[in-house]
């Protein structure tokens, strides 16, 4: 089940409804009892449709954002299923050795010693199970073989060998050839096979050709019977499909098997359901044969929901800013409305109505606009993650189709509702409070549409800053080690003193600006000057928002407040082009003025802007330090992997003996083997995890600098550690994803619940070594291993997982750590793409898939460049959410100003020129916006890096503006902004100066 | 300082309102000179096209027939343009509601008709000093609109509208938003910008003692104009003309 805000997303939806319910039963008895009100509500809705279909456009966009998130994560999820399905088919469970099918991460490698066990166990199965739980049980040989095809001397090292018994494939998936007719694996006579599309398009292969497979590394020829469909080949690529029998003859093994795929009864969800009851009936025989059942589909539906989940967390914690944004315009868009409307409010008044019934009119009229755009922003959003799906599929390589996810559009209803029912509650919310906000007003002079008198609310000054100040020290005192409660707590202190301020006389210009200067000075102060007053603190992703938000409070603070000395500036500067003057003079005089309208446009944008360049900067900086080779590669060129029964025990006496001369190329040959495995940290209490283990043969040992982020006491750097783990058995490196860490930027997307704690692997203190033990369940056997160092957090994906020497695993578990990746240097000159091409050559019979380093670097920074865009994209839509309002204050400009457009064409503007006070307004906003946000962004990217650089993962980490991205976004945002003030400007310059004058 | 030159003549305008549904002549051929230096005033019943006319004749509302001459020149050769700029340079106005900017403090709002005519800024600034000196606002320069009373608001008005040192100024209801004391004090300003500085003054009002202050009262009626009474110019403000 997808998750937001880490809330099931069936949960949120009901407390949505029933937060609908309320509201709009509290709506329905309001109407009921003043029908009046609503007519007159709804029938301003109507009145002004291009009005109308302005609001609607402000009101919509954070649903949009929200249901862009949403939708993008149905996205992933559905990508993620449908991968599996094809993977699987029918298949639900499938029975193998313990720990045979465990995911090891990374794209390398496979654990070696997996038993083979007697077919007749799948009768065994079969009975215990029964016909109520499952439509078949099947026995397979399932294994990674490596594909030649002669005729047109193309190859596939890593494709899937998948062989079922024929007579037990009712109740899975059906194989399809290429006339769509059905097949079954028993019209194969010996020496033939099916190839599925995929191996076909890569081998260039159709039926009739002789295609080579290399089951355990020894030849097969095989005809191509059909190139046909199948899912459940256990791959959603190449694969070749042969009769079990077959199979069995050429690994060998004539009644044994490597699986038993099960397909529950039904299909879809329905059968997903069943796997807890099959795994659980199962117990009994499998524990008799040391077997285990893993629930294969249900595991990938969970994985495919958590990463959907991650994916909305993502893109609704980048997406909070422009909801934040979105907030503020709705509540501008109903301050303006009221404005427009408040001669007629005050009239109102004057004849009898109640500030209540004004609040409940406007909430009407307000609940008609939110209605109507929560369910276009909800449509919109899905349209918006539409246009992020194309990208994300360009991001995760799908132009390749070798790449394995096919990201694919999808939705649900439910996060489409979920979404609807955010932007209707939280715009009624905005709504009504703009209501109230309206209602409080000066009847004398609304008539006239005079300015509202001053009034100094003494009380309400004092109210407003005492809880202020009591929620502060509230969240000062309980925030413990936690950044994000003492950043808002102390920020919120100083906020709660400007009432107290204003209430002594200090004037609004000093006590603003210093309150501003104040929280912009504090949040931007570099880590270590916080943790040096209030202790080590961790952070996680709420604390850049919080930060972020009150910086930008602050900041527009400091700007409206002290607006008149850029005027002065830019008419010092400016104002000598004697053109300019009276447009200047004009246009900053009117935002000047306009302190709330200003500020919060002003703050919408800067908002935007302020986290993409924060934002840009940070991921920019960090996917610079990963296109490093060294570091990535780990001092190597090349990496490859095998399949496990056909591994390679010694690769450098292969290669010399395969490639002769040429053998020279490879100075350095070193060698991994990896595990899966079950792992606990000793003396913390904790179960067994399933996790995996890599042993590192001692040339990778000596070689490799693949670089530590935190080292055990005694240890002072990277080879350190490497040099004691190939001297003293016993010794492991565990990667930086399971140790504990102080702050946290994860997506909730761990790799396994084993966990290493007792230290923060983000500290950068050395730490004492910690025990853990190490299970491996084919086998029963364990081995304790002692922590020494954590990777760093630069290090790929590829190195995950616990390392020790090769010795130490080879001894703990005989048998079951053949290497099966292996790492290259290549010599001076040599080309390390070509050098891996003529690898995957001499060794394609043992399924060898070999790339540069650099290769997979680039293609690594290409996905992350893109990924990156598409952030920057996501979060420049909150930009949208400042041109609307940009668009809004000028049409309303238009209206308010008609007799000052009109003195102004009276005393010699002309059309042109109205038209530049206008632009050039906006173009105030959008450029302090664009000229603040960027710097305070780059200040606070700054500090991020600095912090990051006390880390050992990060010592190198330098500061990468993306400023080709983000002078494209602002460009097309300032146009786009210029565009919105375009038609309201011109309709100001059309306004005849007779006609205009007679407005009073 | 009276003088035979015409500043503005009028030939026969008609201006007609047409809304689709509502067509109302608002002007319907209308004759009209006022000589340099002289300063006039249009009553006549509401609706009866005083506004209209001084629109038409200020460039701020198009004809549909006829002509207006402004020193020797056609409005109606004019474009769109040009018209904005003669008003730069060569008018000013006085409202009823002031029309002042409110985000402009008062010297600003006088200076504005001077950059856009394009004058240094600091010249323009010591031109609009000097003249809200002139309507005795000098220590109010700093001033917002809202910050000042309804005379003082007037006065300001009345420092931009001769700023430029135009040829003529026209002034709708200059004293319709006022109380009779501030009224007078406008009226009694104007006219001696007027005798002193030689400025020619058409001022539309219901205010017949304000009427009675000018030169000359052009009685309107149903967009005509029905009667025209030289008055005598006050001996004592005749004095300072000399």
């Amino acid at each position: 089940m997808n998750e937001l805000f880490g809330i099931p997303l069936d949960t949120l939806l009901v407390v949505l409804a029933a937060g609908l319910g309320v509201a709009f039963g509290i709506l329905a008895l309001l109407a009921i009892r003043n029908p009046v009100l609503v007519r007159l509500g709804v029938r301003n809705f109507g009145r002004r449709r291009a009005r109308t279909g302005l609001i609607v456009l402000g009101l919509m966009l954070g649903t949009t954002i929200v249901a862009a998130a949403l939708v993008t994560g149905d996205t992933m999820s559905h990508t993620i299923r449908t991968t599996a399905t094809a993977a699987l088919g029918e298949s639900d469970e499938a029975v193998t050795a313990k720990g045979a099918v465990d995911d090891i991460p990374g794209e390398l490698g496979d654990a070696s010693g997996i038993r083979w066990f007697p077919a007749t166990v799948a009768g065994e199965i079969e009975s215990a199970l029964g016909p109520d739980l499952v439509d078949g049980v099947v026995n397979v040989i399932v294994d990674s073989t490596a594909l030649q095809a002669p005729r047109t001397s193309q190859g596939e090292p890593s494709a899937m060998l998948f062989a079922a018994d024929p007579a037990e494939m009712d109740g899975f998936s059906p194989i399809v050839g290429s006339d769509g007719e059905e097949r079954s694996l028993a019209d194969l006579p010996s020496g033939e096979a099916y190839l599925n599309r995929d191996a076909a398009e890569e081998l260039g292969a159709r039926p009739g050709d002789t295609v080579i497979a290399f089951p355990a590394g020894n030849p097969a020829y095989l005809k191509v019977r059909d190139v046909v469909q199948f899912n459940g080949a256990a791959t959603a690529d190449a694969a070749v499909l042969l009769p079990l029998a077959e199979a069995q003859i050429l690994y060998g093994r004539f009644d044994d098997v490597l699986g038993v795929m099960i397909s529950n009864k039904g299909s879809g969800d329905g059968a997903v359901a069943l796997s807890d009851a099959v795994e659980q009936k199962l117990q009994p025989t499998l524990a008799a044969h040391e077997l285990e059942v893993q629930t294969l589909k249900q595991d990938a539906i969970e994985l495919a929901d958590e990463a959907g989940s991650a994916f909305m967390a993502f893109f609704t914690t980048f997406g909070s800013f422009s909801i934040a944004a979105g907030i503020l315009l709705i509540f501008l868009i109903f301050v303006m409305l009221a404005a427009e409307r408040r001669g007629e409010l005050g009239i109102a008044r004057a004849i009898g109505t109640r500030r209540g019934h004004l609040t409940e009119m406007f909430t009407f009229e307000g609940a008609a606009y939110d209605l109507v755009a929560a369910a276009v922003g909800a449509i919109l959003g899905a349209m918006v993650a539409y246009g992020m799906v194309f990208l994300m599929a360009r991001a995760f390589g799908a132009e390749d189709e070798d790449a394995g996810l096919q990201v694919e559009f999808a939705f649900t209803w439910q996060s489409l509702l979920v979404a609807f029912g955010l932007g209707v509650l939280l715009t009624l919310v905005v709504v009504a409070f703009s209501a109230w906000r309206v209602s409080t007003m000066t009847i004398a002079t609304a008539i006239r549409n005079l300015p509202e008198p001053p009034v100094v609310r003494r009380r309400r000054r004092v109210v407003l800053g005492g809880v202020g100040l009591a929620v502060a020290a509230l969240l000062m005192v309980t925030a413990g080690t936690a950044a994000t409660p003492l950043m808002l707590g102390v920020s919120l202190a100083i906020v709660s003193l400007v009432p107290f301020a204003r209430l002594v006389g200090i004037p609004d210009r000093v006590a603003y600006t210093v309150a501003g200067l104040g929280i912009v000075i504090l949040l931007m102060l570099p880590w270590s000057a916080w943790e040096s007053v209030f202790g080590q603190l961790s952070m996680n992703f709420s604390t850049w928002i919080v930060s972020g938000l009150m910086i930008v409070v602050g900041a527009v603070w400091v700007i409206v407040y002290n607006a008149d000395l850029l005027l002065g500036a830019a008419m010092a500067l400016l104002g000598r082009v004697k053109a300019l003057a009276p447009l200047l003079r004009m246009a900053m005089a009117y935002p000047l003025r306009s302190r709330f309208r200003t500020g919060t446009t002003l703050a919408m944008f800067t908002l935007v802007v302020f986290t993409l360049v924060t934002g840009s900067t940070s991921t920019g900086s960090f996917q610079a330090a990963f296109n490093n080779i060294d570091a990535f590669g780990g001092g190597f060129d090349i990496r490859a992997g095998t399949g496990a029964r056909a591994a390679i025990p010694d690769l450098r006496a292969e290669l010399d003996y395969r490639l002769e001369k040429r053998a020279s190329d490879y100075p350095v040959v070193a060698s991994q083997s990896v595990l899966a495995v079950d792992a606990r940290q000793l003396g913390t209490g904790r179960p067994f995890e399933a996790y995996h283990v890599r042993g590192l043969d001692s040339s990778f040992l000596s070689h490799t600098n693949f670089q530590l982020g935190a080292f055990a006491r005694g240890y002072e750097d990277s080879q350190e550690v490497w040099a004691a783990l190939q001297e003293h058995p016993g010794l492991a490196v565990v990667d930086g994803l399971v140790v504990e860490r102080r702050d946290q930027f994860g997506f909730e997307v761990m790799p396994s619940e084993f966990k290493v704690t007792g230290f923060y692997a983000d500290d950068g203190k050395p730490f004492d070594p910690v025990p853990i033990e190490v299970l491996d369940k084919q086998s029963g056997k364990k081995t304790t291993l002692r922590i020494i160092g954590v990777l760093s957090d630069a290090a790929p994906f590829e190195m995950s997982g616990i390392s020790a020497s090769q010795s130490t695993l080879s001894a703990a578990f005989p048998g079951r750590t053949d290497p099966t990746i292996h790492y290259f240097t290549v010599a001076p000159g040599v080309d390390p793409d070509r050098a891996a091409a003529r690898l995957e050559a001499a060794f394609l019979s043992n399924g060898l898939e070999a790339e540069s380093i650099r290769k997979v670097v680039d293609d690594s920074i290409a996905a992350n460049r893109t990924f990156n865009r598409l952030i920057q994209g996501f979060m420049a839509l909150g930009l949208v959410v400042g041109v609307a309002a940009l668009g809004v204050i000028s049409a309303r400009a238009v209206v308010e100003r008609r007799q000052q457009i009109g003195v102004m064409r009276a005393i010699g503007f002309r059309r042109t020129m109205i038209q530049a006070v206008f632009l050039l307004e906006s173009s105030f906003v959008a450029l302090t916006a664009i000229v603040v946000g960027t710097a305070l962004g780059l200040l606070l990217g700054w500090n991020i890096i600095q912090d990051s650089r006390k880390a050992p993962s990060w010592s190198n980490l330098e500061m990468v503006v993306p400023w080709g991205d983000l002078a494209l976004i602002f460009v097309v945002v300032y146009a786009v902004a210029l565009l919105a003030t375009l038609a309201p400007a011109i309709r100001a310059s059309r306004i005849q100066p007779a006609e205009a004058l007679r407005y009073e | 300082m009276v003088t035979s030159t015409p500043i503005v003549e009028a030939r026969s305008i008609v201006k007609t309102y047409d809304t689709g549904a509502v067509r109302v002549e608002a002007l319907r051929g209308v004759d009209l000179t006022l000589v340099r230096g002289e300063m006039a005033a249009i009553m006549g019943p509401s609706g009866c096209g005083k506004t209209t006319l001084l629109n038409c004749l200020s460039g701020l509302d198009a004809i549909d027939d006829g002509d207006v001459v402004i020193e020797g020149t056609s409005l109606g050769q004019m474009s769109d343009r040009e018209r904005t700029d003669y008003r730069a340079r060569h008018m000013g106005f006085v409202f009823q509601f002031y029309n002042l900017m409110p985000v402009l403090s008062a010297v600003e709002n006088v200076e504005l008709p001077l950059l856009v005519a394009r004058v240094n800024a600091r010249v323009a600034r010591g031109k609009a000093l000097e003249a809200l000196d002139l309507v005795g606002l000098a220590d109010r320069a700093e001033h917002v609109p809202d910050a000042l009373s309804g005379g003082e608001r007037q006065r300001v008005t009345i420092a931009r509208s001769l700023v430029n040192d135009p040829a003529i100024v026209w002034a709708d209801e200059p004293t319709g938003d006022l109380d009779s004391e501030n009224a007078q004090e406008i009226v009694s300003l104007m006219r001696e910008l007027n005798l002193s500085r030689g400025l020619s003054f058409l001022i539309v009002t219901h205010d017949i003692s304000v009427g009675r202050k000018t030169d000359r009262i052009i009685r309107m009626l149903d967009g005509v104009v029905v009667e025209e009474l030289q008055l005598e110019v006050p001996h004592v403000l005749a004095g300072h003309a000399a």
